[in-house]
Formats: C-alpha cells, structure tokens, sequence
C-alpha cells in the first residue's frame, strides 16, 4: 500500500485551492491563461517522501499521542530484539531501560530516554544508520515467514518521532563479534531525502560480545496499568516463555521477567506463496518475472504446495499448455489461470513457516504471570500438557560456608539448623569480601544436574548447572551460569577473609560434665565455705543433692575424687561467688573423668596462647593425636625438645622420647583438650591462627628452590579435608595457596609398635607467588634453621616476581583505559608486549603490575576506576581448570544473601532468585490478552477479530455468564494467540487483527475448545462445593472420625480431643485429590 | 469373628497412629471389578489381581473416611454383640450421624463393600447381612440347623415341605447335611422350580432343587458349595438360554463375582455344569425363540472380551459365537411348548443320560 508514490493524497486539497485560484484567475484572465496556470501548478508538485509523509501522519504508525508514543517505541525496539536473537539461535536476554529526564519524577516528567539492549547478532557497519534512519527498510517485507516486525517501519520511526519532538538523535550500540570492537553511533534521519545522517561514529568498549542497544530520547507521558510498558512486556513475557526481560522502570524500579523454559522456539521458515494467497496483480507480476522455462515449472517452483501433476491439472483446467513460456501469457489468459487456481484443489499451507507458542509453553507463560486456579489452552488440533515454571539454582549440601566468626560449616548444617542469626562470607559491590545478613535459608529437592567446578588453586565446588558464577572477561564480572562456562575461564574467589576470632580459655569450651578441678586448696576453701554456710557438711550435702561423703572424698589425696567442673560451678552459684571472673582462673589443674585409672595424671590448665598453638600445629602436622596415646613424629632433634618443653611448661606433664623419631605421652585429658581446641581453630584470632601455621609448617613443611631462587613453598598432608583447613586458614592471612594431589606409593612404617601403612594419595599445600611467598616468610617462616635458610636465600635470590599465580585479566577494559588517558603501550611503565598480551586476554597482567599501573599519575575516564576496583580487590581471579558433571544428591541447599551472592568453598556463587507470579483480580468482564506473531496487542480491542469471535461464542454454553453482544463476566483471562506469515491487521500501528471470517471462524473453534475444558472444570468444581456444606468439612467431619475412633479403640476423652486437634492440622495442609488414587 | 475385630481394632489404631504422628491416614481397598480380576482353571474361582485403591485422608475424602470409620464403629459393635444388621438397617443408623449421614442408600452400601474388601472378609462376618432373597430348596435333604436362642439342634427335612420349599438363610455356615441324593439342580427361574416341586421331580431323579431365583445370592452359593462338598455332589445349572443366564447367573454361580472377588473362593462352585438351554437343544428340541435384542448383542461382545471365565473355555467362547451368530434366545419355560411336563419327562432325563456332554 506505501510503495506507491503518495502525490494524489495531496491533489484534493490542491484541488480545492487549485478551484479558488482558477476562479480568482478566471475573472481577471484571459483566455489562453489557462495553460500556463497547469504549468504553473506543474511547478509546485514534488514528490514527497515517505517520511515527510510520515511526520505528518504519525497516527498510522502509533504515536497518536504521548503515552502511546512511549509504549509504541518500546514496542517496536523489543519487538527487532526478540526477532533477531531468534534468527541468530539464542535465548534472548532483554533489558528495557526507561528514564525520565530533565531530573523529573516519572508520572510528571515528559521527556524519557528509552533504551533496550538485546544480546542478539548486533548490525554491520553499513546497515545500521539505514536500518535505524531510514523508513521502509528491512529484511522481512519480501519473506514470506512468521515474524513480529513485517514492513521495516517500527524503530526508525520511532527514531524519527523522537528527533521530531527532542532534536535528539538515536543512538546506536552494536557489536557482531566478541573479537571485533564495538560501534556506537549517533543518527539523524533526514525527512525530506528520507536517508540517515551519520552524526557520530566510533568505537567503543562494551561487555557484551555481540548485541545491539538502541536510545532513544523522546517526549512522552509515563502511565501504569492496562496500556503500559510494565503490562506489555508482562505480556510479552508469557508470549515468549524464552526470553529474560529485565526492565528498569521510570520509579527507578528493577523488574524482571525471568524466562520459563531454556528451549528455543521452533524457527519458522520462509515459504513460497500458497496459489490461494495470490491475486491476480500479483500473479501477472510473478510470471513476469520468474526464471522458470515453462508454466508448469512456474506453477511449481514459485508456489508451495504445488506438485507437478497439481500444476498440469491447472495448466489444463485454464486451457493452457504446460510448456508454454510464463511471460508470454496474454492478460484474459492469466485471468483464466487465475480462475483455475482457485478451482483446484490444493494442499493447505505448510505450517513450518510458522512458530507457534505451542500449548505447554503459552501455559508456562501465563502461568509464570498469572495466578489462578484453571489453566486450559487449545491449538488446533489440540494437545494439552502441563509444565513446571520455576527454576531453581543451588549447589549441595557439603558445600564449606565461612561465618563471620571464623567457623567453617558446611551449607547443610547451616541450612537444616537455620543458622540465619550468623553473616557468611560473600563479596559487596566493591570486590570486598565481607560479612553480609542472610535473608532466607533453603532446601530443595534436586531435579538438575550436578556440576562440579574445580579451580587451578585446588578448589572445587558442586553446584546445580543453572547457578551462577561471577566471571571476568575484559574486565567486567559477568555473571555466568555453570553449565555454560568453559574450563579456562576466571572465576572469582576470595583472596582474604578477615575474620576478628575471640580467644576463649580451655574451661570454656570443654564439657563441664567430663572434666574435674584438681586444685585441691582450691577445692577445700569452697568446701568449707559451705561448711560454714550450712553448718555441717551433712546439711550442705542435702542442699546441692550430693552424697554426705562426697564432700569428704574432696580432702583425699587421690585426685579421682575431686569434684567436676559443673560441680563446681554449681557450688559456687550456691555460695554467689564469682566463677567466671575469679575462680575460673584460679583453677590450675584439671582432670578428665576416668574410671578405669586409679589416679591419672592431672593437666595443668593450659592459656590457649600461641605456644599452645605451636605445639598443636605440630602435632597435627607431624604427629597423631589419640586417646591412648599423643605422639609427635619427626627427624628433627631439636623440634623435639622444643616439643617437650612446651608440652611440660603447658601442661606440667613429661612426654617420654622414644627412639630417635618419636616423643610421645599418654593423657587422657590433655587428648580431650587438644580435640576440643582443634574444632574452633577457625575461630581463633590471627595471631594464634599464625602461631598454628608455624607448628603445622615446621612439621611438614619444605621449601622448593629453583636453582638458587625460591619456587615455592610446600606442606604436605594426607588428608583432604585438613589441606583445605589450611587454605582458609592462609586465606585469613591472605596468602594463596593452591591444593595439588599427588600419588605416593604406599610405606609401611611402625609407630609405637604397630604397623602403619600411609595412604595412598597425598595433598599438597603449595605456595607460591613471590607476593605470597614474601608473606609467608613475614609472618610464618621456620623454625628449622636449615629450612629458614634456605628460604631467606631463595627469596633474595629471586630477583623478578615470579608465576602468574595472582592475576587480573582485564582485557579490553585496560585498551579502554589507555584510550581515555592517551597513553600508549609503552607508556604505562612495562614492555609494550606486556601490555598487549594483557589487552589480548593471551597473558594476563599480574595484580601487582595492574596496581602500578592504576596507581601511576593522575588518571582520567570511567575505566580507572573499574580497573583500580579490581586492582584493589579482594578477590582473586582462580582460572577454572575442570567441569564435570558429578553424581546427583538428593537435596541442594542455598541461601538468599543481601549482597546476592556467597562464598562456598573458597568461590564466590550467585544466590537463589525466585520467582514469582501476582494474584488474579476478581474483575467483571474478562481480561482479553491478544498476541499476534508473539507481539502483544494493546489497543483497539473492539476493533480486533479476537474480540469479535469472544463476542460470538456463546460462553453460556460453558457456564459462563455473558450478557448479548458483550464480553463473558468472570473472574478469566483469555489468551489468544495468532501465528502467521502475514498477519492482516486493521492498521499500520499494527494494533487490532483484521476482520477476516476464516480467521474468526478458527478463532472460535479454539475458544470453544477451551471453553469446553472450563465448563468441565466448573461443573466438577460446582459439584464439590456442593456437596460440601457451608460449615467447612474441617468443623464437620471430624468429629465424627474422633468419635468411631473413641467407639473401635475405647479411647479416652482426652485422647480424642487429641485426635481432632491433630486431623485439623492435618487437613489444613492437605487438600488432596478428589478421587481415591488407582495404583497397580 | 474375633479375627474380623481384630482387623477392625488394627486398622483404626494404625489411623489412630497416624493422626498422632500428624501424617495424613489411609486406607487401601482392592479394586473389586472384573477387570481386577483374573481366572485359574485349576482354582476355579475369580481371584483379584494386584489394583487397590487407596483413600488417603484430606480434605477431599474427609467425609467418606468418616463414614468408613463410624460404619466399622457399627460393625466392632454388631460383632461384639453378636447381632445382626441388614444394609437398610445400617444406613438408618448412619442417620444419627448428624453431617456424616449417608443420603441414599447406595452411598452406604458402597462403604460396606469397601470395608469388606479392605478387610477381606464376608459381610456377614462384619455383622452385616444382604437384604437378598437366599434362595429356595427341595428334595432329597435334611438340614441340620442350630436354634438361634436355645441353640438346641434342629433338623429339617426339605421333602417335607409340600408344595413350598425350605428358605435358605443368610448365614449357612454352621450347617450340616444328610443326603441320599445323586446330584443339584441350581434352577434360575422360580417357574420352572414350582414346576418341578410340583411334581416331586426330586424323588424321581433323587436330586435337589435349589431355585436360584436369577443370579444366585452368597449364601445361596454358599449352600450349594457345602453341600456339593461334604457329600460330593455334581451341581447342574439350568437357566435361560441368553446371555444374561449365562454371563451372569451361571458364571456368578461358578466362578464367583467381580464384586465378591476378594471372598469368592468360598462363594462359588466351581465344580459346577451347564445343564442347560443350551444352542444345540434350542435345535435339537426346535424350541421357540426370541431374537437377541441390542442390550444383548452388547452383552455377548463385552463377556467375549472382559470376562475371564469365559475367555478361558473355548466351549463357551463358541457357545456364545453361536448364540451371536443365531441371535436367538430362549426361555426354560419354553420346553413347555412341546408339554407342560416335557422338561420332566423328557428333558431333564435325556440330558442327564449324558453328563459329560455338559458345558464346563
């Protein structure tokens, strides 16, 4: 209809002017004027462009009026996004952005920056100003597919309204590839040639490895409700159950609709045209200009459905002959043809040019957003099943969280024991790792599969494919889900956590019941201030619930009979002394309860200082701790006598040296109490975490040189979950370190007489990094002077850093940087390779060097600071060397965390999003929600072919009430949804499907189809109501289970109460079926 | 009947338990339809097959388990009590229940059946009785029965019965019997037995007559079953030629129901023959006909498909070929075409020269 030149819309007015000035010029003129007059008004005719036509007729396209302006133009951008993510494969991933401007508020402001981002193919160079800046521009005129966008006018005129009413151009993000830049432009259409202007071109940084953006600024009017952008894209969201739409709205609020399925549409396919389809214009076009030889060839290449024997069938009904030459048919001969198409019988048209929704995802979308009780969908021909909406990302129960107050717990325990009173561990918006309130705790049902990531430092986490992990790529953290991410990429982890630790006393964390105070004067001072309280012992005996003797036992000589602790406590409440601030440090010697020894060994009361520490870093490095026995392995003599010293000066007891290798000491309570003390290791402030460090190292722990020059730093240990204490516990001291597991061939030994096999798998705890390495020298070193030596050496030795254990791979972000500061390669103070393998992502840039290099002069732009953000971070980038798919657990647990992620197991991971769906009005008329080709319809709802097929169905049928000519009253939304190549709409707004019957007619055979489902519905549904009373079942019946149940099993009054309690609770959670259930 | 109250206290503390531990209760009962059903010749009987259904209580099934649970009250009491109660009786009962109250009867039978079947047990055993007609017997037979109140034995002769005939009662267990008789003679209509009272056919033949009066009741299966066992008698049908005789009340007679299919193995005879009227007389007596009407028809092509019995004997499968095939039926009484007494004097004698030519 536009591809005609528009000159004769503009003659009625002329003529009426043309007739004036002919009448004028006829009084004065003279005959023979009259020529010159044509000529004359010849001059002043020009044609015009189609968007001067536009402009003054922005009606036809749907900017009528402010709100529609607004709504039309997000429309139509959206509306190219969905369409290209599908062409391209992917799932589309939306964001609309709308911003009052001019610093109003949204409801009064009139002036809007709309801009919608999609991760589609993005655009070429050459077409972007035409597609954007030029009107009737496209692909999809001359295809013959089910598309939402048909004539190539949408966004460029939306563009072009918006330069009307802002001066402002459109301006254009895009990028095609990951390895080719990003493009932003800035056009102008110009009205009069109708061709773009290009205003600004250049390349830019951006996140996105292919896409497009597209602002544009425009004057508007926000509205909320049925006409809003907030309800088309909800709309647009249960259209295409694929797509996750964020949208920012004018209130500054951030709503997003989350995709229902990861299955992509099915494509629809171009097709050639049906012969019905054809008029006869067209046809004398198509033969005009087919390459075919004859007309039957014609017949059957240009149309779909045509076969060879249909096509001589044809031939044969115009009276034509097969072979004769298409563009040599007469005119009364092609309207023969015509004719006998039409009185052929052909095939319908293939259905494969088109994408319909399909029943279970047109559900799962309305399902996602609407909240009722009945759900029924119909396509012709039907097929109804039902699908579950909501996704659930997670990872499983082992999964190690780190609490606030050092305590290392597994998400399970956290979970079941809802621990919600405890901050964990995740990363805030600045890349610190800190303490942050978890909001919810939970517990699912796995139904996904299980990933399992492992990183280059040795962590490894299990998570559900769909959770998220924060990535780097060019320096932007992106959020990716697991199951799509590569081994090779860099994962975010923490590179220190700083926990404060409390330092409790030995008294405080051993079980009160099991241990005894020894402290003989102690003990007797108590004793007889109760003797002088009570009078006599006997009395005092009574009073604390004891036997009379065994105060007396108190005065033995033998420590087995001195009291517990809990005693203790218990007689100095009695007596309002102060336990915990006075007698509490008093008490010097403690004693397990034992009844096998007559009289074992009292333990000093140890401080839990840093010698404590030491010395069990050592034993648990180099040593094993067991009830019988507590032994200390290794070569070193004089790591040895350190040990007996500390042993003696902590505990006042004497460990025996046996042999060359082993010192070793048997006590019950001092095993009790070294347990105990390795449980909170975690909590402990750092310095005692340091002084543990130091024992665990100088047991087991060596240096590796290179040459001269250090490697690394290494502490062995067989067991896996021991490494991984180590490694947070160097985290808290913010050294890195990674977890190698070797294989060792297995080696007999014997301790304390016995035979012990080693295991057959080591880990090893390797640090490296010179940063790292320096640090550890600071803070833990040796103790070996050997071993101290060689490390000092090693360190001085090393001139350069060395190893890439600590790097940011910053990427473009970093060619950014330097664009906006003018510098070059060179310029930033290394070698230009450097800097360019760095912007390469091929070898990244140490954290060391990006802090340089940040910290160098003053610097400009916005990418500084991201980069100084990353430099300065508390995260470290671990490069992820492994995913595998993993055995599934049963259940998967995750928390909702304010900052939206957390730190299990060292690695940073996203938190659970739920999602949601709103409740269903109780309105009178239905709501009546149409979909052409995916694209909701907003206006025009009485003019629409949908509406009219609802009108005529006779919704009585169903049990719906419907007054004539009017829409059913019910508390319904119905859906419709048409699917074709060309969708006849009543105008260029593309707003309302036109009234053509057939289309009615197959509108209210699908309507009927559902309607018959609801009427089932409703009449099951009437029918329970109706047999249940108005009193509700609950209050009804049981009371009479109560009673037989009294009647058959004789049962108390009390009893039955109980029963009724308990069925009311019960039935208050369980609906049920309303049939018995069948089971073979 | 204890062990039926033992079931009963079980199932209602395992509920009990249940409601305690705040888990929803409930109750499982065999589906009891033909198609849950399978047949063993060498059994003999209908036997269920694995379906059950399973009420569990909600708010849904809230009702019917009330009324399940007050109607098994009724029945611990009937049974501790000893007494009886007819169905009708027991949804009079159930009047009292205030909300719970069954509206029509059909709703309280079906709770009975479901009880039974859940505790796979005859009705009788729960206390409850059928409100169904037992059946009548003459000829060759003492009863021996126990007075309900003084429990003094009683004996009863059923020669002595004149022209009417001993009643059977619902609960024939504790009988005994003392017989001289060649064989039984399960009749379907009550007709063709008056006939054959009548005419002391029972002396003759030394037989007994027991008028099934249409499909045979349980206690009337139940009574041809001890009897035929404890004195190893052969038991003959003879109903109508349709397929309502033969689907229903001889199959029922034999093989048991689909709706006593968790008791039938007591319940039915499988020991018993078809006598008649079968195709082959209908030719070879040319006796008059009616034609099969739809109902029928329909009847004839559901039991060549679902039912187990007849699946299973080939004779069968052809006898009700032919009867489709002929569309033909006909009635015992029509032997009286050729002489009232032709079924006595000519008949019955001839068939019974030849028993092994009998249907299975």
């Amino acid at each position: 209809m536009v591809q005609k030149k528009l000159t004769e819309i503009i003659p009625p007015k002329k003529e009426a002017k043309q007739e004036k000035e002919l009448a004028k010029a006829e009084k004065e003129a003279k005959p023979g004027k009259e020529v010159i007059k044509a000529e004359e008004l010849a001059k002043k005719q020009r044609e015009i462009s189609v968007a001067e036509f536009f402009t003054k007729n922005r009606h036809l396209l749907g900017f009528d009026n402010p709100r529609k302006a607004l709504l039309t133009t997000v429309k139509e951008a959206v509306d190219n996004s969905l369409d290209a993510t599908e062409d391209m494969g992917v799932l589309p991933d939306i964001i609309v952005k709308v911003e009052p401007l001019e610093g109003k508020e949204a409801s009064v402001a009139d002036r809007f920056l709309i801009s919608i981002e999609d991760n589609g193919p993005g655009i070429v160079k050459s077409q972007v100003p035409k597609i954007f800046a030029k009107l009737l521009y496209g692909s999809k005129f001359h295809t013959l597919r089910q598309q939402r966008g048909q004539q190539g006018l949408g966004v460029s005129a939306a563009g072009m309204y918006g330069q009307l009413t802002t001066g402002k151009p459109v301006k254009i993000t895009t990028r095609i590839a990951p390895n080719k830049p990003a493009m932003y432009y800035e056009l102008h259409i110009d009205t009069k040639k109708n061709e773009p202007e290009v205003l600004k071109e250049e390349e830019v940084g951006w996140e996105k490895e292919h896409g497009t953006k597209v602002a544009i600024e425009l004057e508007a009017k926000y509205v909320k409700g049925r006409q809003s952008v907030e309800e088309y894209l909800k709309q647009t969201a249960i259209a295409n159950p694929h797509a996750n739409i964020v949208y920012y709205s004018p209130e500054k609020q951030k709503i997003i609709f989350p995709k229902a399925t990861d299955k992509a549409p099915i494509e629809s396919r171009a097709i050639k045209p049906h012969p019905y389809g054809v008029e006869l214009g067209m046809l004398m076009n198509m033969l005009k200009d087919t390459k075919a030889r004859n007309l039957q060839a014609f017949l059957k290449q240009e149309f779909s459905r045509v076969s060879p024997k249909i096509a001589k069938e044809i031939c044969q009904k115009a009276g034509l002959y097969e072979n004769s030459r298409p563009s040599r048919i007469a005119t009364h001969e092609v309207d023969k043809l015509y004719k006998a198409i039409n009185e052929t019988k052909i095939m319908a048209p293939p259905t494969n040019c088109l994408a319909p929704i399909g029943e279970e995802l047109m559900l799962k979308g309305l399902k996602k957003e609407i909240n009722a009780e009945f759900y029924a969908a119909a396509t012709r021909p039907p097929a109804v099943y039902r699908g579950n909406p909501f996704q659930i990302e997670c990872c499983t129960g082992d999964s190690k969280l780190c609490l606030e107050d050092g305590l290392i717990i597994s998400i399970k325990d956290y979970v079941e024991n809802e621990m919600l009173h405890k901050k964990v561990f995740s990363m805030d918006d600045n890349l610190k790792i800190l303490p942050s309130k978890v909001l919810s705790v939970h517990k699912f049902k796995n139904q996904h599969k299980i990933l399992k990531i492992t990183t280059r430092t040795g962590r490894s986490l299990n998570l559900t494919e769909n959770n998220e992990i924060p990535i780097i790529r060019d320096g932007h953290i992106v959020w990716r889900r697991v199951g799509q991410v590569l081994p090779g990429e860099f994962v975010a982890v923490p590179r220190v956590i700083k926990v404060y630790g409390r330092t409790p006393s030995v008294l405080d964390i051993m079980d009160a019941t099991q241990i005894k105070v020894v402290d003989t004067e102690l003990v007797t001072s108590i004793m007889d201030e109760l003797k002088k309280k009570y009078g006599c012992y006997k009395k005092a005996a009574e009073k604390l619930e004891v036997d009379y003797g065994t105060f007396k036992a108190y005065k033995r000589r033998k420590h087995v009979t001195r009291p517990t602790l809990s005693f203790f406590k218990k007689m100095a409440e009695d007596l309002n002394l102060d336990f915990e601030g006075d007698l509490k440090n008093r008490i010097s010697s403690m004693m397990v309860i034992d009844t096998n020894f007559t009289n074992p060994c009292p333990v000093k009361v140890p401080a839990i200082d840093e010698d404590f520490l030491y010395v069990l870093g050592l034993l648990n490095s180099d040593g094993y701790i067991s009830r019988r026995s507590i032994v200390f392995v290794n070569k070193d003599e004089h790591l040895h006598k350190t040990y007996g010293e500390k042993i003696n000066y902590l505990f006042g007891l004497k460990a025996k040296r046996y042999k060359e290798a082993e010192t070793c000491l048997c006590n019950k309570t001092l095993f009790l109490i070294l347990k105990q003390v390795e449980k909170i290791i975690p909590e402990l402030p750092d310095n005692l975490i340091v002084a543990w460090l130091k024992g665990y190292v100088d047991g087991d722990g060596w240096v590796s040189l290179r040459g001269v020059k250090i490697k690394d730093i290494g502490i062995a240990t067989a067991e896996k979950e021991e490494a991984e204490l180590v490694q947070s516990l160097l985290l808290r001291l913010g050294i890195i370190a990674k977890i190698q597991k070797s294989n060792i061939p297995k080696t007999f030994g014997k301790i304390n007489g016995r035979e012990v096999r080693t295991k057959k798998i080591k880990y090893n705890i390797i640090i490296g990094g010179m940063e790292h390495i320096k640090k550890f020298y600071s803070l833990i070193s040796f103790r070996q002077l050997k071993r101290a030596n060689t490390l000092s050496e090693g360190i001085k030795n090393a001139v350069q850093p060395s190893l890439k254990s600590d790097v940011v791979p910053v990427g473009n972000s970093l060619c950014r940087f330097r664009i906006e500061n003018n510098l070059f390669q060179y310029e930033l103070g290394f070698s230009d390779q450097t800097i360019r393998q760095a912007e390469k992502n091929s070898q990244c840039l140490t954290r060391i060097n990006l802090q340089k290099i940040v910290s160098l002069k003053p610097l400009l732009g916005s990418a500084v600071e991201k980069l100084r953000l990353l430099a300065f971070s508390d995260i470290l980038w671990d490069r992820i060397v492994d995913i595998k798919i993993v055995p599934d657990e049963e259940y998967v647990y995750d928390l909702t965390v304010e900052t939206g992620n957390f730190v299990a197991n060292n690695i940073v991971m996203h938190n659970c999003s739920i999602a949601y769906g709103g409740e269903l009005p109780a309105e009178e008329l239905v709501r009546l929600v149409r979909f052409a080709n995916r694209v909701p319809l907003l206006y025009q709802q009485s003019a629409c072919a949908t509406y009219k097929s609802i009108l005529e169905t006779n919704w009585r049928n169903y049990s719906v009430s419907q007054s004539k000519g009017a829409l059913p009253t019910a508390p319904m939304v119905i859906m419709v949804h048409m699917a074709s190549v060309w969708v006849p709409f009543t105008s260029e707004s593309k707003e309302a499907i036109a009234h053509y019957p057939e289309i009615i007619k197959e509108l209210k055979l699908a309507l009927q189809e559902c309607g018959r489902q609801l009427a089932l519905f409703l009449s099951r549904r009437r029918r329970a109501e109706h047999e249940a009373n108005k009193k509700s079942y609950i209050e009804t019946y049981i009371p009479h289970i109560g009673v037989a149940l009294k009647d058959i099993l004789s049962l108390k009054e009390d009893d039955t109460k109980k029963v009724e309690k308990h069925l009311k609770e019960i039935l208050e959670k369980h609906r049920g079926s309303e049939h018995d259930e069948n089971i073979n | 009947m204890t062990k039926t109250l033992i079931k009963i206290k079980e199932l209602a503390g395992d509920v009990h338990e249940k409601i305690l531990k705040k888990k929803q209760p409930s109750m499982t009962f065999p589906l009891r339809a033909l198609n849950n059903v399978k047949y063993d010749p060498k059994r003999g009987f209908f036997e269920l097959l694995g379906k059950k259904k399973i009420r569990t209580l909600s708010v849904n099934t809230v009702k019917t388990f009330a009324q399940t649970l007050r109607m098994m009250a009724i029945s611990k009491d009937l049974i501790a009590t000893e007494d009886m109660a007819t169905k009708r009786e027991v949804y009079y009962v159930s009047k009292n229940w205030g909300e719970a109250r069954f509206h029509e009867q059909p709703e309280s039978d079906l709770v009975m059946d479901d009880i039974e079947a859940m505790f796979m047990v005859n009705r009788e055993q729960l206390g409850f009785s059928a409100d169904e007609h037992g059946g009548d017997v003459a000829g060759e037979l003492v009863v021996i029965d126990k007075n309900p109140e003084t429990k003094k034995v009683i004996k009863i002769d059923c020669t002595k019965f004149g022209s009417g005939a001993y009643s059977i009662p619902t609960s024939v267990e504790h009988f005994e019997f003392e017989t001289d008789a060649k064989f039984i003679l399960a009749i379907e209509t009550k007709g063709m037995f008056e006939r054959l009272n009548r005419h002391n056919y029972w002396k003759k033949a030394h037989c007994i007559l027991v008028s099934m009066g249409g499909v045979p009741s349980r206690a009337c299966r139940r009574f041809i079953r001890k009897l035929a066992d404890e004195h190893h008698l052969p038991v003959y049908a003879f109903t109508d030629q349709d397929p309502y005789g033969v689907g229903n009340i001889y199959r029922t007679l034999k093989v048991g129901s689909g709706n006593a299919a968790h008791i039938n193995q007591f319940f039915c005879v499988p020991n018993a023959q078809y006598l008649g009227v079968t195709i082959d007389d209908v030719m070879k007596y040319k006796l008059p006909t009616h034609p099969l009407k739809e109902i029928d028809i329909k009847k004839i092509k559901d039991m060549l498909k679902n039912d187990p019995f007849i699946k299973h004997h080939k004779e069968w499968r052809n006898e009700l070929e032919q009867m489709s095939a002929k569309g033909i039926r006909c009635e015992q009484q029509a032997l009286a075409q050729w002489g009232l007494n032709f079924v006595i004097e000519k008949y019955l004698p001839e068939k019974l020269k030849h028993p092994e030519k009998f249907l299975p």
